[in-house]
């Protein structure tokens, strides 16, 4: 698995897109991260979504990937990662917020090229979840 | 109520859902079809998932977390290869890990065809450890026959003791290592059961057991559970002994 959260950049001013809303190199290294796939495709249809939902999709999708089971001491060692490195990233290039008081994680701007790399291909964007 | 019926009353009594990650309802409605019932929920949450990456995850009455598997791998159960143990063991089977995932969970309508495929998840176990004693519950005298060379090759190329129940009497010469117990009617008519005793060993015990619920549709459940396995053993031994 590809090490997203070690070799992650500074953040940048405009997230991961350029001013024309491609994706810059940055963008297609954090897709490479398999987790970080994970949470988008799952945020796409769910703006907001509690920690542990993401945790199961993410055990969830990398049982699917790995065509095995993924058991419940995994899951959790995953909520810990995505705790501690996933979604701390995914913030500071402003495509989540991250409440840590009921650890919920919301969808604040994932652009839409983004969103097309993962295959995802609306007429519309999907909605954003509300700033708080 | 007999043994068997109160096994799988007790085993309804479970509280499970299966939630089916996926972007359209379908996957979910061929699951529903087969594990639907009064205490296993089947729901969908919606998942832009690519492809191959839709998966189920299993939660227990509270909607805590129990394990999930790709839908990929749970499709294998809904439509299995049927294979024989000797073909399936060092292999890794390809239905072992939703095997492993639905443990003590209640199916409501496989087919024989599915039957036979988890039958076989069973016997693989025992064919792998080469000791301990199978009990085979067959319908009728010809379900025996088809899986006359199976048993056999049990008897004869292991030290597993088999013990076939059948609800009317057997018309093949069974192998030597192969005890039957006959005309049991009632009960061994209507359910499907194989049981390994694990040769002792709380670890390797397993066991199906199902009930035909209308002509080719059984509704029942598979366990790993060392308890349960050892209730249905002694209940066999007890209330049908070999002649």
């Amino acid at each position: 698995m590809t090490d997203w959260g070690r070799d992650w950049p500074t953040p940048m001013a405009d997230g991961l897109g350029n001013e024309d809303g491609r994706p810059t190199n940055d963008g297609y290294r954090a897709l490479s991260n398999p987790t970080v796939r994970y949470v988008l495709r799952h945020l796409h249809r769910h703006p907001t979504a509690s920690l542990d939902e993401l945790a199961d999709v993410v055990a969830g999708a990398e049982a699917a990937a790995a065509g095995g089971v993924v058991d419940a001491d995994r899951r959790d060692r995953l909520r810990l990662y995505l705790h501690h490195v996933t979604i701390p990233r995914l913030e500071a290039v402003g495509y989540v917020e991250y409440d840590l008081g009921d650890r919920t994680v919301a969808r604040i701007d994932v652009p839409p090229s983004v969103y097309a790399l993962l295959g995802i291909d609306d007429e519309d964007d999907p909605p954003a979840a509300e700033h708080r | 109520m007999s043994a068997l019926a109160d096994l799988l009353e007790r085993t309804r009594r479970e509280r499970k859902t299966l939630d089916v990650y996926a972007e359209s309802e379908t996957t979910a409605a061929a699951i529903r079809e087969q594990f639907a019932s009064r205490n296993v929920r089947v729901v969908r949450t919606a998942y832009a998932a690519d492809d191959g990456g839709e998966f189920v995850v299993v939660r227990d009455a509270d909607g805590a977390y129990l394990g999930a598997i790709g839908v990929e791998q749970f499709r294998r159960l809904l439509a299995p290869d049927v294979r024989a143990p000797w073909e399936l063991a060092g292999t890794g089977s390809t239905l072992a890990g939703v095997f492993d995932f639905l443990d003590d969970t209640l199916f409501t309508s496989f087919d024989r065809r599915q039957m036979l495929a988890m039958s076989r998840e069973i016997e693989d176990r025992a064919w792998r450890a080469r000791r301990g004693r199978l009990y085979a519950g067959f319908q009728n005298a010809e379900a025996a026959e088809k899986q006359a060379e199976v048993y056999d090759r049990f008897a004869r190329d292991t030290d597993i003791d088999i013990r076939m129940y059948l609800a009317d009497e057997l018309r093949h010469e069974p192998a030597d290592g192969v005890e039957v117990v006959s005309g049991a009617g009632g009960e061994i008519g209507r359910f499907w059961f194989v049981i390994y005793d694990g040769a002792g060993d709380d670890m390797s015990k397993c066991g199906l057991i199902a009930e035909e619920r209308s002509p080719g549709q059984f509704s029942g459940f598979w366990t790993y559970d060392p308890g349960t396995v050892d209730e249905v053993v002694d209940y066999l031994r007890s209330t049908y002994p070999v002649e």
